[in-house]
């Protein structure tokens, strides 16, 4: 543990030294978002005006606007977001008919910069499905169109209903968090964005699995809120004036996808000062303690980040662990706002507090800065982020202990990932690249997430980490803030193989993709049998045609075995493989892993201990690890050690039952 | 307190001047736990076979070892425990006759070191401590749901909480009231069993009377919590030797004495409080 931090602290200092030649890249911001918001705690309800100004990205000439009214699919149960997926979670629901805690969101006004009232052309659209009952999204059609390259201004004014505990949202008791809160413009993909072949507006309804897709703006945002709460936000705080009813907070976010912000007049506050980046956390009393948990792991994602992507570009990042009443909204990323959980009642040794602060601030690059579609594409996002997740944590802590390390009992970040999904019910329930809304049969999390990972884990072992560790510079330097698709990041990957090993790889890597990006195969290969090939004599007709001879083979002091692979699974890798002899020294094969089965002949002087198949785990979507080896006169002393514990063990649980008799 | 002191060294004396019975509590203790570790080792042997792997299932927690197996073999837990849930009525059985081979043994209150009066009492006693035991066991099944109750008694919404500290306390002090009651329960469980080993009556309601009127009794209060400490240090000293050992060699030779360490220490209670039972009987002869 200590040798691991102090080699943090190393990395941590040279990646300090160097940071100042690294320049902070930013957005094209294309709209301007000055939203002032009034916050009615008595009547659950936000009072809105917002003034947008949006510029036409593309040459085509643009007559409607599209917006997101995301609290609308908690207008009740027949919104897409409860259709989809079947119900409300019961702990959300108990309270709901009770306190009518649905919610909704209005736009009430809205006028273009002539001062047009474009109200009465709106209509509520439904560009995913025929369910005319979801109203989360809305399209506004213009009084002139929107000229290539040119910038439309519009006024709005909106109210919304909060909703009482509904996914991520929604008040609480005292608390407030406000994600998808407001009237949110859509993407306007122009021709060639994301493999497009014309222009058009991409807005999907809200649904109940998959997250969000926006372009960057730069964001004002005024709240009003009773005197005594206190307000976490994305960006950074400007102003804070009280009125004779209420306290006016004003943010700033520039070059952000969203804004999101919460209020309770029971939140503490911490800060520290990392790099150039103000980090601060919010929570409730009681939990204050977790603080240094928090930030020490962030400082560890921060430089890990800064060194293998890119520097971390904003002044502040906000870090809010709700309390329990609000458990609903942690764990989640926005734009500089993170939200975590952490319980009291769990021991230190189960890292949920790290395991998710380091998630959420991964989404930051992927989410957030190169923004990819995570309802049409959520494995660019979440994938991406698993696997540094697995990466950031095993370096942080150990391999085998990153997420759980609990009296003997530890779990590794990148191990529980390939578990989630081979132990998930049905790991070839959907291909990786399938959109978050049509995993008709479940299996988001275990795919989008978990083998995406592995599948990214996988392709760092058959490449090497130096050149993935290229792979990802050239696609976050390419691509930050420009919205790629699945096909962008699999050019740089073809790109950087071409020129860090064009003999290894003369035809690129689509035909991995192919298989584990586009496919549902399986990964498996093992170890059929070490045979000891023993010389027989020759019998039969020889040099004499008229009698029959028996020709003595030759003693040899070399010995001679067989081994036999086999491929179980359909997705065909190049694999290593390693015999260990008697002495102790190895030797290593290759196998292209193509054919159902391969053989081989070992010649040395030494008896065969075992054979390996990839020794170094690089194949990480083998599904069975145990097959993989095979030793020649197994050795039962571990069983027997794990025989004689257990025994002991269960002798103490047979005594404690004594209890009862 | 001093008498209660004095109980309990004479319980270890005699638990002590009793190995014999000790060591038989053990080599059957051994028996069952081999017995039930048998069929999940004969698994894994199986299913790892001449894998690797196989090296590594005592080198510490392997996740990736135990998640690869559970695919491999799915139902090895399931097969087992129907095994172990097979054992368990055997075992109790067993149980309920060793416990009143020794209460015998103690209310004889000779140190012969012999198993003679622990066979005979044993199955003299056997079908009237069973009885016992069938009422004791609905008693703690209730208290247990009781004190379940008063638990959970706001719900199990999290989302109602105002503060998850709330929870937290609450479960110390819920685990704490249960750990003591089921001690002294106990206590008064192993006490009622030397009160009809004892007079040998056949009725055994009469003593189920006397044991819960003696749970109020400041001495079987004292000696239910001074063996409750007992088995916390003995349990503590062992776990801190266990934690610190590398060698497998030590950690075998420490989780053993202290199952012996447990058995003697059941032993020593028993004897304890037989003879807080003839104190009491002798009173109220007087
Ligand atoms: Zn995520």
């Amino acid at each position: 543990m200590f040798q691991i931090r102090s080699i943090c602290i190393v990395l941590t200092l040279l990646a300090t030294l160097n940071g100042s030649a690294q320049s902070k890249s930013v957005a094209q911001a294309l709209s301007n978002y000055n939203i002032h918001v009034t916050l009615d705690t008595t009547n659950k309800k936000l009072y809105g005006q917002t003034s947008i100004t949006w510029t036409n990205p593309s040459d085509d000439s643009i007559d409607e606007v599209y917006f997101h009214l995301y609290y609308n699919a908690f207008k009740n149960t027949e919104s897409t977001f409860f259709s989809d997926d079947g119900d409300i979670p019961d702990f959300l629901s108990t309270q709901i008919d009770e306190v009518c805690g649905w919610g909704w969101s209005n736009i009430d006004k809205i006028l273009d910069s002539d001062g047009n009232d474009l109200t009465n052309s709106i209509a509520y659209v439904q560009p995913d499905d025929q369910n005319t009952e979801d109203k989360s999204v809305v399209r506004c059609s213009l009084d002139s169109p929107i000229a290539p390259r040119s910038t439309i201004a519009l006024t709005l004014e909106w109210t919304a209903k909060i909703p009482n505990t509904m996914p991520r949202t929604g008040y609480n008791k005292e608390f407030y968090f406000f994600a998808q809160w407001f009237p949110k413009l859509g993407v306007y993909e122009p021709a060639g964005m994301r493999g497009n072949t014309q222009g058009r507006w991409n807005c999907h309804q809200y649904h109940g699995s998959g997250e969000y897709y926006s372009d960057f703006s730069n964001y004002e945002l005024t709240m009003e809120v009773p005197h005594d709460f206190i307000i976490a936000s994305s960006g950074s705080l400007q102003n804070k004036t009280k009125q004779d009813s209420s306290t006016v907070w004003t943010f700033q976010a520039d070059n952000v996808i969203d804004v999101t912000w919460a209020a309770s007049p029971h939140f503490i506050k911490k800060t520290i000062q990392h790099n150039d980046i103000e980090l601060n956390f919010y929570t409730y009393p009681y939990k204050e303690h977790v603080s240094e948990r928090y930030f020490s792991t962030l400082r560890f994602c921060i430089d890990f980040l800064k060194e293998h992507l890119a520097p971390y570009p904003y002044p502040t990042l906000t870090i809010i662990d709700p309390p329990i009443h609000g458990l609903y909204t942690g764990g989640m990323e926005y734009p500089t706002l993170i939200t975590s959980i952490s319980f009291n009642f769990f021991p230190p040794g189960f890292r949920t507090p790290e395991t998710l602060v380091t998630h959420e601030y991964i989404h930051q690059y992927f989410m957030q800065m190169v923004a990819s579609h995570e309802v049409e594409e959520p494995w660019l996002d979440e994938g991406f982020t698993t696997y540094w997740e697995a990466r950031i944590l095993d370096s942080l802590f150990n391999e085998n202990n990153s997420m759980i390390c609990l009296g003997g009992v530890t779990i590794g970040n990148k191990e529980y990932n390939r578990s989630e999904f081979l132990n998930s019910p049905n790991p070839k329930i959907a291909a990786i690249n399938t959109r978050a809304n049509q995993f008709e049969f479940g299996g988001y999390g275990p795919i989008a997430y978990n083998k995406s990972a592995v599948m990214l884990q996988t392709l760092e072992g058959l490449i090497g980490q130096s050149t993935m560790d290229n792979i990802w510079k050239e696609y976050f330097t390419t691509w930050q803030f420009k919205h790629p698709h699945s096909q962008d990041f699999i050019d740089v990957v073809n790109t950087q193989v071409a020129k860090h090993l064009p003999d290894l790889y003369p035809e690129g890597m689509d035909w991995y993709f192919e298989q584990v990006l586009y496919g549902t195969n399986e990964c498996d290969y093992a170890v059929a049998s070490v045979d000891k090939v023993i010389e027989s004599n020759k019998r039969g007709f020889f040099e004499n045609l008229e009698n029959c001879e028996i020709i003595d083979s030759i003693e040899s002091e070399e010995k001679t075995f067989e081994v036999t692979l086999h491929r179980l699974g359909e997705i065909k890798l190049p694999i290593d493989i390693q015999v260990t002899f008697t002495d102790g020294h190895q030797e290593s094969y290759q196998w292209d892993g193509r054919q159902r089965g391969h053989q081989f002949l070992v010649t040395s002087d030494q008896d065969i201990v075992s054979v390996t198949i990839d020794p170094d785990r690089k194949i990480y979507l083998d599904k069975n690890f145990i097959n993989n080896s095979k030793v020649l006169s197994p050795n039962n002393n571990s069983l027997s050690s794990f025989s004689r514990a257990f025994t002991a063990n269960i002798q103490h649980i047979l005594e404690s039952l004594n209890l009862i008799f | 307190m001093k008498k209660v002191l004095s109980f309990y060294i004479q319980g270890w004396q005699w638990a002590f001047g009793n190995w014999r019975l000790v060591l038989l509590l053990f080599a059957i203790n051994y028996l069952f736990s081999a017995f039930a570790t048998k069929p999940l080792i004969q698994s894994i042997q199986s299913q790892l076979g001449d894998s690797k792997m196989l090296e590594n299932i005592y080198d510490g927690f392997d996740f990736t070892l135990i998640s690869d197996l559970y695919r491999a073999a799915p139902d090895t837990l399931g097969i087992y425990f129907s095994f172990a849930i097979w054992l368990l009525p055997i075992y109790g059985i067993w149980m309920i006759f060793s416990n009143t081979g020794t209460a015998f043994k103690a209310s004889q209150q000779s140190n012969d070191n012999t198993l003679k009066s622990f066979w005979s009492g044993g199955s003299q006693y056997f079908f009237r401590i069973s009885r016992l035991t069938c009422y004791y066991l609905l008693l703690l099944i209730a208290m247990l749901f009781i004190l379940a109750k008063l638990g959970f008694d706001s719900g199990t919404n999290i989302l109602m909480l105002e503060n998850e500290d709330i929870i937290i306390q609450k479960t110390y002090r819920l685990a704490g009231v249960t750990i003591i009651l089921i001690f002294l329960l106990k206590t008064a469980f192993d006490y009622c069993k030397l009160l009809i080993v004892k007079s040998g009556n056949t009725f055994i309601h009469q003593h189920i009377l006397t044991a819960t009127k003696a749970m109020v009794n400041s001495k079987l209060i004292l000696l239910a919590l001074v063996y409750l400490v007992s088995l916390i240090v003995v349990l503590v000293i062992f776990y801190c030797i266990k934690m610190h050992s590398d060698s497998t060699m030590l950690t075998t030779i420490v989780t053993t004495l202290l199952v012996l360490a447990r058995i003697a220490l059941r032993l020593a209670k028993v004897a304890g409080l037989e003879l807080l039972v003839e104190e009491s009987m002798k009173r109220a002869k007087k």
